[in-house]
């Protein structure tokens, strides 16, 4: 079990330096959740051509752009990317804006295809929504609450079973027949948020959510997801808040412009973040220096 | 592979530890075998039936959605399935028939006559508007999760079956206030709503993959469905619309495929006298084409709808 090596075990370990034989490690194998093989995501971005000032100048350059089939750039937003995660990995995706988390997360939970490579998936991926993208204020918070499970992939009989504790998690009881459009944002942000967190998916996908709502309720988030990773599910964590990343996730994948810089431990993958920002601080600083 | 042994993994506690947990956020099972394995499809790929089937709830909810949202905050509420097509009707009534000197057919007066065609055009239309419009109107959604795509476009197929099924009974009650009876025609009428349902989503499909890309399409459709209702049988039988417009236009009619289905299902609930078999034959066959084309140009720009939407 990779998850059972955590930073509390090292106490607890006997010194087995002394002893002349080794133990056939009989617990099962790290069972894996999901594997991404040689994954590209190629956009293709209009190089633009808006110098002509008249119609007639458009209308021309319109013409001869069809004609020649447009003048495109291929931008990779992800470049040859494999890693492999397992149950109970928390991993933290690091990497600065434009660096590809964010395609790289679209396209695990298929939301975008890939225009090359593979992704196995072990389980049912579930990601956690921008909150209230699956509301409709119309409709109650009843409502809601089986529309955004059902949008989650979640069925019916799931979201009955869930019901009460996504009640008690967002703590809405006496709002549950209001329409959403009524609630307060904070309100309708903690049912959001508890929906998400009552999905039954192996592979947990979750970006940049915990920046909303107050201090009390980040912290039941967190306190959330933490017990969500500990039943056995893989999680991908993106944030740019990388105390909660440090608190939450035992492994690092760092993406620089669209391909895996480094893999592995989150505290060296939290070092070797840094570095790299320090990295391109300086670049960005000599580059404005040659400028003047 | 050989390891040096922790105690910590020999332990049974931690074995167990993935199916414990708190309680309320449940064991986790994954499976040997990749569940599915995403890559970048073919053209040839087949309608992914699995998916449809696991988001089945989905496609209820997001029909009861639109029919609920419709109805929120209006007083009259679900009364309006009701009063659109009596309304409709009241129209045509005036301006073909008070005013454009129009008879009914005979046996049937022409009020409900224009309503029982009004009622199979307004489906027509919910379907095209609101299943070519759904994509555009939950880009939202489609940006930030995946579901199958198809599923909001059914959907609107779906909520307006509701509205057809509650204004055919309203029909159907009033034929039989104005004491007009059935006959065997009426065993027909789901293969002309099957058809007209097919048509209108094979339509749609096109249509709204079609406005993800190019939101022109959003303005052109009012204004074609508006020369659609002229062109097709709706306030006059095909028979009045082909001895009453000149010749040149009659190909508009004969190539319609709204013609043959109207005017069956007119046969169907009025019990008129049923179109020929050619022209069921025709419109019919095309429902069909038009429905497998928009749905494999559906397939195709699927993967497209996040990056463009």
């Amino acid at each position: 079990m990779s998850s059972s090596l955590k930073k509390g075990d090292a106490q607890a370990l006997p010194d087995y330096a002394d002893q002349d034989y080794m133990i056939l490690d009989l617990s099962p194998p790290p069972q894996l959740a999901l594997s991404v093989r040689g994954l590209c995501k190629t956009y293709k971005i209009a190089q633009s051509i808006d110098d002509h000032v008249t119609a007639a100048e458009a209308l021309a350059a319109w013409v001869l752009k069809g004609f020649k089939g447009g003048r495109y750039q291929d931008f990779k937003a992800i470049h040859d990317v494999s890693f492999d995660l397992f149950a109970g990995d928390v991993m933290a995706i690091l990497g600065n804006n434009g660096s590809g988390k964010s395609t790289l997360l679209k396209l695990i939970s298929r939301i975008t295809e890939p225009t090359n490579g593979k992704i196995d998936l072990y389980g049912r991926v579930g990601s956690l929504l921008e909150v209230g993208s699956g509301f409709h204020p119309e409709l109650t918070g009843r409502e809601n609450i089986y529309l955004n499970g059902t949008i989650l992939g979640m069925s019916n009989r799931e979201i009955d079973r869930e019901f009460d504790a996504i009640v008690e998690f967002a703590g809405v009881e006496k709002f549950l027949d209001t329409p959403i459009k009524r609630y307060s944002s904070g309100m309708s942000v903690r049912l959001a948020f508890a929906v998400d967190a009552h999905l039954r998916s192996e592979i947990l996908i979750i970006d940049e959510v915990l920046s909303v709502g107050d201090q009390d309720f980040q912290k039941q988030c967190l306190e959330r997801m933490r017990t969500l990773a500990q039943d056995g599910r893989a999680v991908l964590f993106v944030s740019h808040h990388l105390e909660s990343c440090r608190e939450l996730c035992n492994k690092a994948l760092v993406l620089n412009e669209g391909s895996i810089d480094f893999m592995g431990d989150i505290e060296a993958g939290l070092e070797y973040y840094a570095d790299l920002q320090q990295v391109n601080d300086i670049g960005l600083l000599k580059r404005s220096q040659a400028a003047r | 592979m050989l390891r040096l042994c922790t105690p910590a993994s020999l332990k049974p506690s931690t074995i167990a530890s993935s199916t414990g947990g708190d309680g309320t956020a449940g064991a986790v099972e994954y499976s040997t075998q990749p569940l599915r394995t995403i890559r970048p499809s073919s053209p040839l790929d087949l309608l992914d039936f699995r998916d449809l089937i696991q988001y089945r709830d989905l496609l209820a909810t997001l029909a009861w959605r639109d029919i609920k949202v419709r109805y929120r905050q209006t007083y009259l509420g679900a009364f309006w399935v009701l009063l659109q097509p009596i309304l409709g009707a009241s129209v045509f009534f005036i301006v073909f028939h008070n005013i454009g000197l129009l008879p009914g057919p005979q046996g049937v007066p022409y009020f409900v006559f224009s309503m029982s065609s009004l009622i199979a055009w307004n489906f027509f239309t919910s379907i095209l508007n609101k299943a070519s419009n759904s994509l555009v109107n939950n880009s939202q959604l489609i940006s930030k999760v995946y579901f199958p795509r198809l599923l909001l476009p059914l959907s609107s197929v779906l909520s307006s079956t509701v509205d057809l099924i509650i204004s055919i009974l309203v029909l159907t009650a009033i034929m039989a206030f104005s004491g007009m009876t059935f006959d065997y025609y009426l065993a027909f009428l789901p293969l002309w709503l099957m058809s007209l349902a097919m048509l209108a989503s094979g339509l749609s499909f096109l249509i709204g993959s079609l406005m993800v890309s190019y939101r022109d399409v959003q303005h052109i459709l009012p204004v074609a469905l508006q020369m659609m209702l002229y062109a097709s049988p709706v306030g006059y039988t095909l028979d009045q619309a082909l001895t009453r417009a000149p010749s040149d236009l009659h190909f508009v009619f004969r190539l319609n495929p709204l013609s043959g289905l109207l005017e069956g299902f007119r046969c169907s609930l009025l019990g008129l006298a049923a179109p020929d078999a050619a022209t069921i034959a025709f419109s019919i066959t095309v429902s069909a084409i038009v429905f497998l084309t928009g749905l494999a140009t559906f397939k195709r720009m699927e993967r497209r709808f996040a990056d463009v939407i």
